[in-house]
């Protein structure tokens, strides 16, 4: 049966890559999961070996520790909380070991699981000390935040009785009490999380066998907001992909740099002002965000015809944003840090840049729409003058390379930011019949 | 309550419409009837302030149409030539999106929602599948759905009727009839004149950019006398003797 449960996953997963969108999202965290123990794997030999020293191994090892057990604890409630799930009904004849046992190997054959794996793996590979042991820590990390998830989880989800939700507790209470007193007397990490390991499957199996039924706790508002953002940029054909080219595109250009860094030892763009229009998320907006109504008109009639406002317009478009920004920042900082010492510049430059660009699209997106015939259409898809002012905008600000002085600019860009972005409030009345003019003629 | 006066709106040198006056009373439904392209939509989308107006003004309960705030705002419902549908969305979401934005408490939401869908909708994957698969109908159905999910005191509707089967547009002149009761106002602009026939309280026709005739359903057709269409052609007086050119038919 446990063979099948796995056999039946499998196959479950491998159906569901028939849908492109799925094989490519797909490709693409297993690509950036290997990237990233490809960029962790290099930075942990260069601090062993001393060349560079902002931090000790051992502390850099934890933090990515911390990492693995956050991100596994955290992905229970975020984006949206899953609550786990009893895979067979209590009247089905399994034993509890079986049942427990199902119910495991069912979590671990999340797909999470696998793009951890992949970082996991990628990163022991490119390590050149301490690989195995880092290998086995992190796994046993991985496994037993899981559990202790699992573990409150059971609290969360399921009904017990009186007598079995104290013993829960005291369990926890109890593992917590041994957990701390490990740490005091400085006991082998490895030891502790193989305890921890065994502890916390007992506690679990305990919990799985005394189950009663399950809560009638709802969660599915609170995810509502994210779901249909997603859906707004997953279906939205025109903007989508122009968006995931953006995305590939500067991908592509900062792993070739990567590449040419690691052969040849200099930076394919260093010192070439061209590279910085990549290291912003200027593409995002040239591509579609300054032509943010064009893409979404139909969001923008709604709101207009409805309420007559461009403030829940501007928020509608920041929730927009935010997860191709969020992809845009995950493709950026580790390549960028891997390739310059001089992180402060750079971020400051990003998240400068970031702010202009985000606020000015409000403005652009009022008083120059376009609209969308198509995905790719020949006269661009935002106006000449929006892309004149984001990127002479994001050259500019590169001047804070050249001296110190040029700091001044940064409050200034998001002053400008501000300013466009009062101005479109303030004028939104007056210019909308731009938008409607230029979006709803045929 | 809705007040036109002396509105004139011109795209270059074409006067689409000019020196328009109509009011539109409070429990009244106003059918405005007229050929293809003389401007209904125009005059739709100045209501509703899609297009600037060049001259005259327009009053919204009392209120100029382009200075109207949050609350006066939400007193409309519209249902436009474009249907303004997120097709992204499937008919659930939109439909809670659309309640989200008047910041209706959910379970009203949800309680309007399935009201409007059993009525509305014949079964449940309907209402779960994305807008962008729907039929013409159902696009419209669910355009209606959202126009009305807030109960607005003022329904303006183009074309409501047009892609609907005979018997949704009578399931929707049945409902309008009854939302109609609780001294709502409602703009109609249709060229299904049977449909307009069952529930317009006032007619008004637009021809070669004015509004040539303007009152009661009665006096459109002289207290029943005339058929509306009748009526409609009486006053619009179509040019058939181009037909007897047409040798070859």
């Amino acid at each position: 049966m446990i063979q099948y449960l796995i056999f039946h996953k499998m196959k479950f997963f491998i159906r569901e890559l028939k849908n492109p969108w799925k094989l490519i999202l797909t490709i693409v965290l297993l690509f950036t999961a290997w990237i990233y123990g490809l960029f962790f794997g290099y930075l942990s030999n260069k601090l062993s070996t001393g060349e560079i020293d902002i931090i000790s191994i051992e502390r850099f090892f934890n933090f990515i520790f911390i990492g693995i057990a956050g991100l596994t604890i955290i992905r229970m409630f975020f984006p949206n909380y899953i609550p786990l799930k009893l895979l067979f009904p209590k009247y089905y004849p399994i034993s509890k070991g079986k049942r427990y046992l199902a119910s495991l190997i069912n979590n671990f054959q999340k797909p999470y699981f696998l793009y951890i794996s992949i970082f996991i793996i990628s990163t022991t590979y490119y390590l050149e000390n301490l690989s195995i042991q880092f290998l086995i820590t992190s796994y046993l990390i991985l496994i037993n935040s899981h559990l202790v998830r699992r573990c409150f989880q059971y609290l969360f989800d399921f009904k017990t009785k009186k007598k079995d939700f104290i013993v829960h507790i005291l369990l926890l209470f109890a593992m917590l009490s041994f957990f701390i007193t490990f740490l005091l007397f400085k006991i082998d990490l490895l030891i502790l999380l193989i305890t921890l390991m065994v502890g916390l499957t007992f506690i679990g199996y305990f919990q799985e066998s005394s189950i009663e039924s399950f809560t009638n706790r709802e969660f599915k508002s609170k995810s509502e907001k994210l779901n249909i953002t997603i859906k707004l940029l997953i279906n939205n054909k025109k903007a989508r992909l122009p968006l995931i080219v953006g995305l590939i595109f500067k991908s592509v250009i900062f792993l070739g740099d990567f590449f040419i860094f690691r052969t040849k030892g200099t930076l394919l763009f260093e010192g070439q002002i061209v590279f910085w229009l990549f290291v912003s998320p200027l593409i995002l907006f040239t591509y579609v965000f300054n032509n943010i109504w064009g893409f979404w008109k139909n969001i923008w009639l709604n709101i207009d015809t409805r309420i007559g406002q461009y403030k829940p317009l501007i928020w509608l478009g920041l929730r927009l944003m935010l997860i191709p920004l969020i992809l845009d920042m995950i493709i950026t900082i580790p390549i960028i840090l891997l390739s310059w010492n001089n992180l402060r510049i750079i971020v400051i430059f990003y998240f400068t840049t970031s702010v202009y660009l985000v606020m000015l699209s409000f403005l652009w997106s009022l008083i120059t729409p376009r609209k969308i015939m198509s995905i790719f259409q020949m006269k661009g898809s935002t106006s000449p003058l929006s892309i004149i002012a984001a990127m002479g905008g994001v050259l500019l600000l590169t001047t804070i390379r050249i001296n110190y002085w040029f700091y001044f600019l940064i409050p200034l860009y998001v002053i400008i930011g501000f300013i466009g972005l009062r101005l479109s409030l303030d004028i939104y009345k007056e210019k909308k019949y731009i938008i409607a003019n230029k979006l709803m003629k045929e | 309550m809705i007040e036109i006066n002396n509105l004139t709106k011109t795209f270059g040198k074409h006067t689409v419409l000019e020196n328009i006056d109509l009011k539109i009373e409070k429990g009244n439904v106003y059918a405005l009837l007229g050929k293809n392209g003389v401007g209904k939509t125009t005059l739709i989308n100045t209501i509703i302030d899609l297009i600037p107006l060049d001259k005259g003004s327009i009053m919204i309960n009392g209120k100029k149409h382009d200075k109207l705030g949050k609350k006066d705002k939400e007193k409309l419902g519209v249902v436009g030539e474009d249907l303004a549908l997120i097709e992204e969305l499937n008919g659930l979401e939109f439909l809670n999106f659309i309640g989200k934005i008047y910041e209706l408490p959910k379970k009203t939401i949800d309680k309007r929602i399935t009201d409007l869908f059993d009525y509305f909708f014949e079964e449940e994957k309907d209402i779960k599948k994305n807008i962008s698969r729907y039929s013409t109908g159902m696009k419209k159905k669910i355009a209606f759905c959202a126009a009305i999910l807030h109960t607005p005191d003022i329904l303006i509707l183009d074309e409501p009727f047009s892609g609907l089967d005979p018997l949704v547009a009578n399931q929707m002149i049945e409902f309008l009839k009854i939302y109609q009761q609780k001294d709502r106002t409602i703009f109609i602009s249709s060229h299904d004149l049977n449909y307009v026939e069952k529930i317009a309280t006032h007619i008004g026709v637009l021809n070669d950019s004015k509004l040539i005739f303007n009152s009661s359903l009665q006096d459109f057709t002289d207290f029943g006398i005339n058929s509306i269409d009748n009526a409609l052609l009486k006053i619009l007086k179509p040019n058939t003797s181009e037909l007897l050119k047409i040798d070859w038919l």
